[in-house]
C-alpha cells in the first residue's frame, strides 16, 4: 500500500492555475524530493497535502484513507507531519514546551487539564532525545524567539519529527542553515527508519542528491519530469528549466 | 530548595494578610476585599481566554451576571433559597449559555470574534434590562433584583465576616484549579494556539475544540464569581452585565497584566482599592481617575503592573 497517493490534483487561485493534474505516489520508506523554480507551486502542494487548502479537484490518499477534505489535525493523527518553509514556532513559549506540544499533538493526554505538562516523563525523555539531535537541550528553557535563526530552523524540523510520523513533509528544510547545520539535518533524515516516508522540497541540490531516491520536477504547477537524481540532473527539460545552472545555497 | 521557598514569600505574606483580614480590619474593608477576591476570580476566568488562548472576549460580564440573576430570580420568584440548589443553578446557567455563545462566536476570529462576543454580552444586557412584559417582571428591569441574603449552608448562617472566609476559600480553590489548567497539556495547547494556530493544527490539535472548551470553562468560572457576588452584594442590576462591566474587567486585566493569573488579582485589587479611596473623596471624578490610570499603564507599563512587581522583587532578591 502506498503511503501517499495523489490523483489528478488541481488547485488555482482565481484564474491562476497553480497545480495542474498532479499525480504521483510514495511507497513506504521512500525518500522523494520535489524540485522546481520558485513559484512552481511546491508550497501550495504542501498546503494541500497537509490540509490547509482544499484542492479544486483530485484525490489524496494517505495510508489508504481518502483525506482530500480531511482537516489538518486529523491528518496529523493519521501520521502526517509537516515542517514549514518559514519558521512556524510557538514564539514566546520555552523551547522545551514547543517540543512537548509537538510530541503530545497525537496523544490523547493532550486534553488532560490537571497534571502539569512536565509530569509526563516519557515525553520529557523523547523531548531530550529530539533536542540533543540538534544540540539544543541546554537551551530548553529559553523562549524560542530568543534563539538564532539557524537554531529556530532546526527546531522547526524536530517539531515535525516529534510525533514519529508515517509521512514527513519537509518544505525547504535546509533554507537558512549553514553548511554544517545542513549536513547535520541530512544525517538526521538519513537516520530515520523506513517507518517514516519522507517527501521534501529543496533548492539545495546537495541535500537532494544525498537524501532522495527519486525526484519529481514541478514547473508552473505541472510535473514535468520524474526519475532518480542522476537521471533528473541530465534530463534536458530540467536543464532548460533551470537555465542549465545548478543552484547552491551559500 | 531554600532559594525556591523564599521566592514564594510575597505570596505567603499576602496570603497571611488576607486570611487574617477580619481580625484587624473593619467591615467596609472586609467588604472591599470580598469584592476584590470575587473580581479577581472573574478576571482570571477572562485571562484564560485572553491571555492564555488569545481570544479577545468582550462580553464576559454576561456570564457573571447570568449566574447572579439566576440565583436572584430563583430566590425572588421561585422561593428557592437553598444554597445547594441555587448556587449550582447559577454556575450551570453561566456554563450553559457559554456553550451556546461559544458555538456562535467561534465561527469567526480576531476582531469579528471581539465584536460578536460584545454583541452577545449586550444581548444578555438587553434581556435583563427589559422592563416590560413577563421578562421585565422576571428580571426587575433597570431596577435589578435584590433580596438575596447571605447563604445558609448546613445550618450555618453566613454573614459579612464569615462570608469573606467562604469567598476566600472558594477563590483560592478556583485559582488553584485555573493554575493547574494553565500548566497542563490542555493549558499549553491553548497557549500554543495563541502563539501559532496553524502550527498547532499541523501538530494534531483540534484548535476549534480547544477554544470552545476554554470558552466554556471560562464561562463556568465567571459563573462561580457571579454566584459569590450575588450573595455578597444581595442585589444584581443590569449594570453588572453589560459593556461597562465587561470593559471594567478588561481594564483590570490590562492594568494587572495578562498571561499570569496573579495579574488578574492585582488588577482587581488596584482598581477596587483605588475606587474605594476615590469614592470617599471625589466620587464624581472616578471615571477620570480610572481613565488616567489606564492610559498611564498602557504608556509606561505595557505588560501591566504584575511584571513590574515581579522585577522589583527579583531586584530586591539579587541585591
Amino acid at each position: 500500500m502506498d503511503v501517499l497517493r495523489v490523483e489528478h490534483l488541481f488547485q488555482s487561485y482565481g484564474g491562476l492555475s497553480v497545480l495542474a493534474d498532479i499525480s504521483f505516489s510514495l511507497s513506504a520508506g521512500e525518500r522523494l524530493a520535489i524540485i522546481g523554480p520558485n513559484g512552481a507551486g511546491k508550497t501550495t502542494l504542501f498546503n494541500v497535502l497537509s490540509g490547509f487548502i482544499p484542492p479544486v479537484s483530485g484525490r489524496i490518499h494517505l495510508l489508504g484513507t481518502d483525506v482530500t477534505t480531511m482537516s489538518s489535525h486529523k491528518r496529523a493523527a493519521l501520521g502526517l507531519a509537516r515542517s514549514f518553509q518559514i519558521n512556524s514556532l510557538f514564539s514566546r513559549l520555552p523551547l522545551l514546551h514547543n517540543v512537548l506540544l509537538a510530541i503530545q499533538g497525537v496523544q490523547t493526554s493532550r486534553y488532560q487539564m490537571i497534571r502539569p505538562i512536565t509530569a509526563y516523563r516519557d515525553n520529557l525523555v523523547k523531548a531530550q532525545e529530539l533536542l540533543e539531535l540538534v544540540g539544543l537541550w541546554d537551551e530548553r528553557k529559553s523562549p524560542v524567539a530568543m534563539l538564532g535563526h539557524g537554531q529556530q530552523r532546526q527546531v522547526e524540523i524536530i517539531l515535525a519529527l516529534a510525533s514519529k510520523p508515517r509521512l514527513l513533509l519537509l518544505d525547504e528544510p535546509s533554507a537558512g542553515l549553514t553548511a554544517a547545520e545542513s549536513g547535520n539535518l541530512g544525517r538526521i533524515i538519513q537516520n530515520l527508519t523506513a517507518d517514516t516516508t519522507v517527501f521534501f522540497c529543496a533548492h539545495d541540490l546537495d541535500l537532494v542528491f544525498s537524501l532522495a531516491e527519486r525526484v519529481v520536477v514541478l514547473y508552473y504547477g505541472q510535473l514535468v519530469a520524474q526519475g532518480t537524481p542522476e537521471q533528473i540532473q541530465v534530463d534536458p527539460k530540467v536543464r532548460e528549466i533551470y537555465l542549465g545552472a545548478e543552484q547552491h545555497d551559500a | 530548595m531554600k532559594r525556591g521557598l523564599i521566592r514564594y514569600t510575597p505570596v505567603g505574606v499576602i496570603g497571611l494578610l488576607l486570611i487574617t483580614l477580619p481580625l484587624y480590619a473593619d467591615l467596609s474593608i472586609i467588604s472591599l476585599f470580598t469584592k476584590i477576591l470575587i473580581y479577581g476570580l472573574l478576571v482570571m476566568s477572562l485571562d484564560l481566554l485572553v491571555g492564555y488562548t488569545g481570544l479577545l472576549a468582550f462580553g464576559h460580564a454576561a456570564f457573571f451576571g447570568l449566574a447572579s440573576y439566576t440565583i436572584a430570580i430563583l430566590s425572588k420568584h421561585f422561593s428557592v433559597t437553598s444554597f445547594w440548589l441555587a448556587a449550582p443553578a447559577g454556575v450551570l446557567m453561566a456554563g450553559f449559555v457559554a456553550c451556546l455563545f461559544g458555538l456562535v462566536a467561534l465561527r469567526v476570529s480576531g476582531i469579528y470574534f471581539l465584536l460578536i462576543t460584545l454583541a452577545m454580552g449586550q444581548l444578555v444586557y438587553g434581556v435583563v434590562h427589559t422592563s416590560v412584559g413577563p421578562v421585565g417582571a422576571l428580571t426587575g428591569g433597570s431596577d435589578g433584583l435584590g433580596g438575596v441574603a447571605f447563604p445558609e449552608i448546613m445550618g450555618f448562617a453566613f454573614e459579612a465576616e464569615t462570608y469573606y472566609y467562604l469567598t476566600f476559600a472558594a477563590v483560592v480553590i478556583c485559582a488553584l484549579l485555573l493554575h493547574w489548567i494553565t500548566k497542563s497539556p490542555f493549558g499549553y495547547g491553548l497557549q500554543g494556539i495563541r502563539e501559532n494556530e496553524i502550527r498547532a493544527r499541523a501538530l494534531g490539535y483540534n484548535t476549534w475544540l480547544y477554544q470552545y472548551l476554554a470558552f466554556i470553562i471560562s464561562g463556568l468560572f465567571a459563573g462561580i464569581a457571579g454566584t459569590l457576588y450575588v450573595y455578597y452584594n444581595g442585589f444584581i442590576s443590569p449594570e453588572g452585565v453589560g459593556i461597562g462591566a465587561s470593559g471594567l474587567l478588561w481594564l483590570m486585566l490590562i492594568i494587572g497584566g495578562t498571561g499570569a493569573l496573579w495579574g488578574s488579582l492585582l488588577g482587581s485589587a488596584v482598581i477596587l482599592i483605588l475606587q474605594y479611596f476615590v469614592a470617599g473623596l471625589t466620587p464624581e471624578r472616578w471615571p477620570l481617575i480610572l481613565g488616567v490610570c489606564f492610559v498611564a499603564v498602557i504608556m509606561f507599563y505595557r505588560g501591566g503592573l504584575l511584571p513590574q512587581f515581579i522585577s522589583l522583587w527579583n531586584r530586591f532578591m539579587n541585591r
